[in-house]
């Protein structure tokens, strides 16, 4: 019997003009959203693929270990077609130092186009799917039973031999017949899109991942639909209950996501950015002012001098990062600065990440106390279980930050473990024995060096001996660093069970509302009296 | 005329969506400006923070003229006091801008928004509430204004009697807007008394001026927005119909044209990526580089008069001015693409409701713009300023060199004396002119849709 009402209802809903419209907004904004996900997921790809090139080549092509500078990059995840969450608003890569540790990752893609158009919105596929869902949902469900009561149809159709639960959950079957297929063939449009774009490739993962998306994604239109049908198992007019139920889904869509967001960011203030930057850099401008010259006098009580360089590249922190055909004596005193300052710039480092880590536990808070009001809202909820699943989420960012930070503190132990620091390999590619004894040996050994490359090197295609903006040592004469044996980034992917772990209270929190909603209607319509 | 208005005014009364309406109403200006008094506050406290900071760098430089000059400075824009009415979408644009005497001007792109790790949402003022709530409840308001009346056959025994068409029809329109405008007011009234009661907040006499003409902006906004809920109303014969189709309508305003937007503005006006043009200045630099005169880059010794300095700040300086004709160039593309992208927008009024905020208030992308010019100009000043003190100095060689401090006058000076900019709000009339443009193209809207109303609905048949 619940089968036959549900078959009723579906056959009347598809002849509605609400069906028609709602399907025509689906078809017009999710392949537009599936069109743009899939464009930005595109150039993200490139650009960490030429990202991960260029930091490849950084890493392979030093023939210094100042030079060798890992940059891991942030994965893109393909499932960003779904849900963009954070990703557009964090970094694409991070940039290792000895000096600092990374607060958040840097280059944001979006900011390499136009940073004016921000005010623009870039919808995705989970935000057209969270509002047309749920409007769908409401429409649906606003007159389920109160138009029956305005027309009378309802006490005839209790006076037939069928139990009142048989026919409210036929009704209610009857929605999820019309719409479910809708929401499944927008999934499948969007896979089909994705399967002719050649650009993208989900794994097995992925898919099971689409597929929670889709469940979570049910229990979300569920909740419009049961919200729809207590109300209207309230309402005395499908005209009141509409008026209501498109009232509060205004409310649960547009006006309290933001507005809680807006009220939890100013409950727990956050430093600004700026602000940290200027902390940080008073204990940069603390080592530049007093430790330096700490360092500048032990070196004059050792009596190393500086006595010139002819290749020197350094920065005013330590010694030489780079430096060939200089004097020993120079050598030897870039050698000593770079064994007495370095060790205390990482002491420095370590002060500065305890300022940081206030900064970071500060944002934290602030966007946990955001999230929580946020998910008093059904989209809020969705949204984040969704950005979870679909790897975009706070999540993610944090456990690849997470790894970097760990990253550097192994890679730059390992550096102070072999005592590179201190090793002329560090800043020079020459041999000890080949150090020129003062300025003239050095310049003359540079020349000697300018007439090997002009007779051995092919110089008209400057940028195959360049990378960046520093020759390649490596193609000109001398031996590369070799890495093998340095510590190399690994990041993990989150699996879907620790995704999922973090969003287990939200999709409880949703799932439990549905199943009241849903009683509460059950309640109301079984102790309607129809006099 | 005035009694269909009347009778229109008690049925709203007797009616459910009012109360809601004005609940939900009174529930956010209440909230925004709550939670704006305590965000200002914070705001004002950082960005005095910052200004100290930059103080105290600056005084530190000031032993030192050619220090001054040659170090960075960030500009931020100082938070406003009318926030409340409008944010102008400031907090996805750029809000600092960089500069020193001889370097070209820079946008901060760099942690624009306070919290990353939080998904972008908008803030709560009283432009939101208008343009997400305000247009919704002038929909709700007006969809079943007419096809109500189809509905339950009463329209035909309304026009039965000596009534024009028209009238019935704008005696609807303005009962509609009627509400709406008393909805508004009595939000704006609560929220004016909630951030009058705050002492960190300033209510001045620019402030009401502001407020009056926003709800002249308010009038014809709603007015637009209810002629569409009035013109699906004539439209259809079932209120449900004209209702989906206004909320279709709403959503296509409201979420689909400014993302529609985002992906014509860069299709149909792209601009470089920041990357590419980068590449493209560098390959510049580097041909200035190698065509710099030998010795160019020898830098031995302290001895201000050594030639190679003259000839490395004439190097630096052409590098500073290709740099500077790069992103000068690079900016004016993204200004063009902006307000190209803005200017098709302008079919949504919701868009032109914002647009129009941004002008009147003088804030958002408008306050930017005119920043980046005035700051230009300063730069001018600026320079001169260091020319004139470096004039002054036999010591110097003056050969200006945008990153060096070594061949120009060493002399300290007093932190006092160095110019420091001040941003020049934009004139009445600057913002008048600006904002009666969006007035008039939100009034065109108004008067389209109710006249494409009146010629449907005295053509419509009762039979």
């Amino acid at each position: 019997m619940i089968g036959y009402i549900a078959v009723k209802e579906f056959r009347n809903n598809i002849a509605t003009a609400g069906f028609v419209i709602g399907l025509l907004l689906c078809l017009a904004l999710i392949p537009y959203t599936v069109y743009t996900g899939i464009q930005t997921y595109t150039n993200r790809l490139v650009q960490y693929t030429l990202d991960v090139k260029a930091a490849e080549e950084t890493y392979n092509r030093a023939c210094v270990y100042s030079r060798v500078k890992p940059v891991p990059v942030k994965p893109v995840s393909s499932l960003s077609i779904f849900s963009k969450g954070i990703s557009e608003q964090t970094g694409s890569k991070v940039k290792i130092d000895y000096k600092e540790k990374p607060v958040f990752s840097a280059d944001i893609v979006s900011l390499n186009e136009n940073p004016f158009m921000g005010g623009f919105l870039s919808l995705d596929f989970v935000t057209a799917i969270a509002i047309l869902l749920s409007l769908l949902g409401v429409l649906f469900s606003y007159d389920t039973l109160s138009r029956e009561k305005e027309q009378g149809t309802l006490k005839l159709a209790l006076s037939n031999p069928v139990s009142r639960s048989t026919f409210f959950l036929g009704k209610i079957a009857g929605i999820f017949l019309t719409l479910v297929p809708v929401l499944v063939l927008c999934f499948l449009a969007v896979l089909l899109v994705i399967q002719l774009s050649p650009a993208v490739q989900f794994s097995s993962g992925d898919y099971g991942r689409i597929g929670m998306l889709l469940l979570v994604s049910l229990v979300y239109f569920a909740f419009f639909v049961f919200l729809g049908g207590f109300i209207s198992s309230r309402a005395k007019s499908s005209k009141t209950s509409i008026i209501l139920n498109l009232f509060i889904w205004c409310f649960l869509l547009f006006l309290l996501p933001n507005a809680a967001a807006w009220i939890g960011k100013n409950m727990v203030p956050v430093e600004d950015y700026k602000q940290l930057q200027f902390e940080t850099g008073e204990i940069d401008r603390e080592w530049m002012n007093v430790q330096k010259k700490e360092v500048d006098k032990i070196l004059k009580n050792e009596n190393l001098k500086h006595i010139g360089a002819s290749y020197y590249d350094g920065d005013h922190w330590a010694g030489a990062s780079f430096t060939i055909f200089t004097p020993k004596a120079t050598v030897d005193y870039e050698r000593r600065t770079n064994e007495l300052a370095i060790p205390l710039l990482m002491d420095n480092c370590a002060k500065k990440w305890a300022i940081q880590s206030d900064y970071l536990q500060q944002v934290y808070r602030q966007e946990r106390t955001m999230r929580y009001l946020t998910c008093l809202s059904p989209a809020g909820i969705f949204k984040h279980i969704a950005a979870a699943l679909c790897r975009t989420g706070i999540d993610s960012e944090v456990h690849f930050m997470d790894q970097v930070r760990q990253f550097q503190d192994t890679f730059f132990g390992y550096f102070v473990q072999n005592r590179i620091f201190s090793s002329y390999a560090y800043f020079t590619p020459q041999k000890e024995e080949d150090f020129p004894v003062d300025s003239e040996d050095g310049i003359k050994q540079m020349m000697e060096w300018n007439e090997w490359v002009a007779n051995n090197v092919n110089l008209s295609n400057l940028s195959e001996y360049t990378y960046g903006n520093m020759y390649d040592f490596g193609k000109l004469g001398y031996e590369y660093v070799n890495t093998q044996s340095l510590p190399h980034f690994n990041c993990p992917p989150l699996m879907l069970g620790s995704d999922l772990y973090g969003q287990l209270y939200l999709i409880a929190g949703i799932l439990i509302i549905c199943l009241l909603l849903f009683w509460f209607s059950y309640v109301s319509f079984i102790k309607y009296d129809v006099r | 005329m005035k009694n269909i208005i009347l009778h229109e005014l008690q049925q709203f009364i007797y009616e459910l969506r009012l109360p809601i309406a004005l609940g939900v109403v009174l529930l956010m200006f209440a909230a925004s400006s709550i939670s704006y008094i305590s965000e200002y506050g914070e705001n004002v406290k950082k960005y005095h923070e910052l200004t100290a900071n930059q103080e105290k760098l600056l005084r530190d430089k000031a032993a030192n003229a050619s220090e001054v000059v040659i170090g960075k400075r960030d500009y931020r824009l100082p938070p406003r006091n009318s926030g409340f009415i409008s944010d102008c979408g400031e907090q996805n644009i750029p809000n600092t801008l960089t500069y020193t005497a001889f370097y070209h001007l820079r946008f901060g792109t760099g942690i624009n928004i306070e919290n990353p790790l939080f998904m972008q949402s908008e803030r709560i003022n009283w432009s939101f509430i208008m343009t997400a709530l305000f247009s919704f409840l002038a929909i709700i308001f007006s969809f079943d204004a007419l096809s109500g009346e189809k509905e339950q056959r009463t329209l035909a025994l309304c026009l039965s009697n000596s009534v024009k068409r028209s009238h019935i029809l704008f005696a609807k329109f303005i009962a509609v807007n009627i509400v709406l405008i008393v909805c508004a007011l009595t939000g704006i009234l609560l929220s004016m008394l909630i951030l009058a009661l705050s002492p960190s907040v300033d209510i001045t006499a620019e402030t009401f001026s502001e407020t009056g003409l926003l709800l002249l902006f308010i009038v014809f906004f709603t007015g637009s927005m209810s002629a569409v809920g009035l013109f699906f109303s004539v439209m259809s014969y079932n209120s449900n119909i004209s209702l989906l189709l206004s909320v279709s309508l709403w959503l296509v305003f409201m979420i689909a044209i400014p993302n529609f937007a985002h992906t014509l503005g860069m299709t149909a006006w792209p601009v470089e990526k920041m990357d590419v043009m980068q590449a493209k200045m560098d390959e510049k630099q580097k041909e200035i580089r190698m065509n710099a005169p030998d010795g160019t880059w020898n830098w031995n010794g302290r001895n201000p008069f050594q030639p190679s300095h003259e000839n490395r700040a004439k190097t630096v300086m052409a590098i500073e001015k290709n740099d500077a004709d790069f992103w000068n160039e690079h900016y004016a593309a993204q200004f063009r693409q902006l307000e190209n992208t803005r200017r098709w927008t302008w079919i949504s009024p919701l868009a032109v409701f914002e647009y129009g905020t941004e002008a009147l208030l003088d804030g958002g992308y408008l306050r930017l713009r005119h920043n980046y010019n005035d700051l230009q100009n300063f730069k001018i000043q600026y320079l001169q300023w260091f020319k004139d003190i470096d004039a002054k100095d036999d010591k110097s060689p003056h050969w200006y060199n945008p990153t060096e401090n070594i061949a120009t006058t060493q002399k300290a000076v007093a932190y006092e004396e160095i110019p420091q900019y001040v941003e020049r709000r934009a004139t009445v009339a600057e913002r008048l002119s600006e904002t009666l443009k969006y007035l008039g193209v939100m009034l065109a809207y108004m008067g389209v849709m109710l006249l494409l109303t009146i010629i449907r609905f005295e053509r419509y048949d009762v039979r």
